[in-house]
């Protein structure tokens, strides 16, 4: 899942560089974020035993 | 055929306002040589913002994880993860700098990225910080003047959304103008090309170091690639 994340990053600076269109620049953009949000989430797995 | 009324109006501010029919024109002042100015300083900052994160990222994987052989837990990954989301909104004002098709809309896209990506980053390695924050825990990994790498990335992330905001409350000032020498241009491209260069070593460092399973185990020991492939 990392080495996805990683490359959806990539995939998402590529088409900065290389596509005009800004909504496809925020859509790969969006992507990458929700993919490492994702992953983030994956591995909160437990309640910290702390109080706030 | 009709007749269409123009009139033209100056204000004090230098801004004229052109009217042709119903239609409201403004046009700006002529551009002064200090907006050229903070304009350079505007995409020579933005420069200066990836390479600072190009630093953190090679120091974190060639020093820390090649040179003393520490290697990165889950949440480190994804803090790597939080600096390169971050760092696309630099990435996006300079090259349409370069273009010479940034609008203001598009400076507040490329802030945007940053902002979501620092936000998304600090997240991160908050709960990091949390998670080691009991008297008597010794952290993880090793620690750089009295921080451990983990506080260092949320600093980092601090100090993005600090320079973000700082640049959204001067409006336009700061919009980058590209440089006008070629050897300025390249340099930009250069910077350009090892962010990428960054991104790539990153991916291909957290193959080997996760092989063909789905996710990085929770404290990781050596690569996974290359004992599945049977190399060590």
């Amino acid at each position: 899942m990392d080495t996805i994340v990683f490359a959806l990053i990539l995939a998402s600076a590529l088409i900065i560089i290389f596509v005009k269109k800004r909504w496809i620049v925020v859509l790969g953009f969006a992507v990458a974020f929700v993919a490492s949000a994702a992953l983030f989430a994956h591995h909160v797995t437990s309640t910290l035993d702390l109080s706030f | 055929m009709s007749e269409i009324h123009v009139s033209a109006l100056e204000t004090e501010s230098g801004t004229t306002t052109v009217v042709v029919g119903d239609t409201r024109i403004v046009v700006p002042p002529p551009t002064k040589p200090h907006h050229i100015l903070l304009g350079k300083l505007g995409f020579w900052a933005q420069v200066g913002f990836m390479l600072a994160y190009i630093g953190v990222l090679s120091g974190a994987m060639f020093y820390f994880q090649f040179g003393l052989g520490e290697f990165p837990c889950p949440l480190c990954i994804t803090q790597r993860m939080g600096m390169m989301l971050s760092s696309l909104g630099a990435l996006y004002v300079i090259v349409n700098s370069l273009r010479g098709t940034l609008s203001p809309s598009g400076f507040m896209t490329g802030l945007g990225f940053s902002i979501l990506g620092a936000l998304l980053g600090a997240f991160m390695s908050i709960r990091q910080i949390l998670l080691h924050i009991m008297p008597g825990d010794p952290g993880y990994g090793g620690a750089v003047l009295g921080l451990h790498l983990y506080t260092w990335a949320l600093v980092s992330f601090v100090v993005v959304l600090v320079f973000a905001g700082v640049l959204l409350t001067f409006g336009t000032e700061f919009l980058p103008v590209r440089p006008s020498s070629t050897f300025g241009k390249v340099l930009a491209w250069i910077v350009i090309g090892v962010f990428l260069f960054t991104v790539v070593a990153n991916l291909i460092s957290v193959f080997a170091l996760e092989g063909f399973n789905w996710y990085l185990p929770d404290d990781p020991t050596g690569y996974e690639l290359f004992t599945q492939l049977g190399w060590n």
